[in-house]
């Protein structure tokens, strides 16, 4: 059985077969191989992954930001409330990013330009999306800013970002991205660069916010405990393919592919105790430049079996909304 | 400390240049009588071949060398921020425009200003033309280097994000972070057009022989460096002063811009 398909006005953003190669001299890489996803309305999506497996590079051909002379969308649909993005102009796709869908990237050190004050920064985007005026998209600004809790917003707008702190910015970047009340916001791994504590407060912000507006979010993140606190439906990737798509509930509860429990496996817990080693997965992300045949995870998985090394497997429904791509996923259930 | 010396220097220099009128003599005033004197009470710095204060000529070149000086530095400035900025952004174009301005590097700068002029015969435009083109290049290639490392930085891509046009990516959030390079090399290109300037008056061909400049004071007296070394020592030692105030300016803005270059 496929996944099922969502059909309706309940999703959002459509993603089918997308695929990305990068291209240098001579060489390609497949950096998304056949990524199909859905958001719906409201909900917030975690993508889990190891570095370089492709998570990035899926939200950044979505909104089409790839390096033009390198990257490629090659093959796939993204539908955005039916739309494909793939298919428009540069110019309504300029419509559509930080209006429809904007994005909150990791470092917010360097994600504010440092020569206008971040209630310049913050108005650009009113000014461009709502044709509002200088003052109009300041008040606005400020408005953001008390909306993303930041103190003092009256003064906060006037300050530069060298004046604020990395928690301050993050805050700031959030509400950027809110600012024309989009439907879907992209964030890609917005606490990485943040201390503990600050983390737990953006996150809880983001989530708060997403309550308020209705705004869909996708989060993007290598945090487990970022996705269990935060994320209704989770997509696990591996090596540019989606390896498993569960409700966050039944995907902590019930891990079906063997890179998933390994994963959960290698996060810290305080009740196993000192003595015991964390477990690691052994083996390292197979190089995307040659083609895979088979399970792209087989060479690091303890049950890989023949038919994992010879036939890739397909994401397929196990479940109540749990799909995933792996031969021997019942065992890894029962195990 | 570096910016106040060469600044104050240069401000001190433009203030005399400026002011000429108001306190030294006629610049081309001849006297046959008085030819080659030494310094005396009437004429500080004596008087040259033809009789005229070398004092008021020295002063009056300096309006020469400052305006050619600041006015190329200008131009090469915007004609290599322009061209840079282009050639850093658009990259579909940076390789024909960086050949172009590869080849325009391959020209010695002399050769090219002369050319320049005996197209057009001397004059003041024409000249400040001459000395900024060949320097166009160095600044654009700085530019294009400055931009090509901002454009991948994260808010430039968040700009893009948000929604933002090229040109107003281009102009809001690349060109505001080329401006310290651009301004620490435009006091580089600023000297080295003084100098450019200079050597092109000596030749003959810059500037027309009755207006004052150090370049061709210097070519008219050299005969008479032995007899009346202060006709010539006079602009040479303007000249190096001018330019030694320019360059710790620009030494002085380098040290303003990027904090981690002072210790070195």
């Amino acid at each position: 059985m496929q996944v099922q398909e969502i059909t309706g006005d309940d999703v959002l953003l459509d993603v089918r077969n997308l695929e990305t190669h990068f291209f240098s001299e001579g060489s390609v890489t497949r950096a998304v191989g056949g990524v199909s996803f859905q958001v719906r309305k409201g909900e917030t999506l975690g993508v889990v992954g190891e570095s370089g497996c492709g998570k990035s590079v899926t939200s950044l051909s979505i909104l089409r930001l790839l390096p033009k002379l390198t990257a490629r969308t090659v093959g796939g649909e993204v539908r955005f409330r039916g739309r494909d993005l793939l298919k428009l102009s540069e110019g309504e796709m300029r419509k559509i990013r930080g209006d429809k869908i904007a994005m909150i990237f990791q470092d917010p050190m360097t994600s504010l330009n440092p020569v206008y004050t971040v209630g310049r920064q913050i108005a650009e985007a009113v000014e461009i999306h709502t044709g509002a005026s200088r003052t109009e998209a300041l008040a606005k600004a400020e408005e953001m800013l008390r909306l993303v809790r930041i103190a003092d917003p009256e003064r906060r707008v006037k300050n530069y970002p060298h004046e604020m702190s990395g928690g301050m910015r993050q805050r700031a970047m959030i509400a950027m991205a809110l600012a024309c009340s989009p439907e879907l916001l992209i964030a890609d791994e917005p606490t990485t660069a943040l201390d503990v504590t600050i983390q737990a407060q953006i996150l809880r912000l983001i989530v708060d916010l997403k309550e308020r507006t209705g705004t869909a979010v996708m989060f993007i993140t290598h945090d487990l405990g970022v996705v269990a606190e935060t994320c209704q439906r989770v997509i696990v990737m591996y090596a540019g393919r989606i390896v498993e798509q569960a409700s966050a509930v039944d995907l902590f509860a019930r891990p079906m592919h063997p890179y998933t429990k390994a994963l959960m496996r290698s996060v810290p817990d305080r009740r196993r105790g000192k003595e015991r080693r964390l477990p690691e997965i052994p083996g390292i992300v197979p190089s995307l430049r040659e083609a895979v045949i088979g399970c792209s995870f087989a060479p690091r998985c303890p049950r890989a079996t023949k038919v994992c090394r010879e036939k890739t497997p397909v994401l397929e429904e196990q479940g109540q909304d749990h799909a995933v791509a792996c031969w021997h996923a019942h065992e890894v259930v029962s195990a | 400390m570096l910016v106040l010396a060469g600044g104050g220097l240069l401000m001190l220099l433009v203030v005399l240049a400026v002011a000429a009128p108001l306190y030294a003599g006629d610049p081309e005033a001849l006297d046959p009588f008085i030819r080659l004197q030494p310094p005396s009470g009437e004429h500080w710095l004596g008087t040259d071949n033809l009789g005229r204060d070398v004092l008021a000529r020295t002063i009056y070149g300096a309006r020469i060398s400052l305006i050619v000086g600041l006015m190329s530095a200008f131009l090469a400035a915007i004609a290599g921020l322009t061209i840079g900025i282009i050639a850093g952004y658009l990259r579909s174009f940076d390789n024909l425009i960086m050949r172009v301005m590869d080849a325009l590097m391959s020209i010695p700068t002399f050769l090219l200003a002369i050319a320049l002029i005996s197209l057009t015969g001397p004059g003041i435009g024409i000249l400040i033309f001459a000395v900024a083109l060949p320097e166009t290049p160095s600044v654009s290639r700085l530019v294009r280097s400055v931009v090509l490392s901002v454009r991948e930085r994260p808010y430039v891509q968040a700009a893009i994000c948000g929604g933002a046009r090229l040109p107003k990516v281009m102009l809001r959030h690349i060109l505001p972070s080329t401006f310290a390079a651009l301004m620490v090399q435009s006091a580089t290109v600023c000297a080295s057009a003084i100098m450019t300037e200079a050597g092109l008056s000596f030749l003959g061909v810059g500037v027309p022989p009755e207006i004052p400049s150090w370049g061709n004071m210097i070519a008219s007296s050299r005969l008479y460096l032995a007899t009346a070394p202060l006709t010539v020592l006079a602009p040479g030692v303007f000249l190096a002063i001018t330019v030694l105030a320019v360059n710790l300016l620009g030494d002085g803005l380098r040290d303003l811009f990027d904090p981690r270059s002072r210790s070195r």
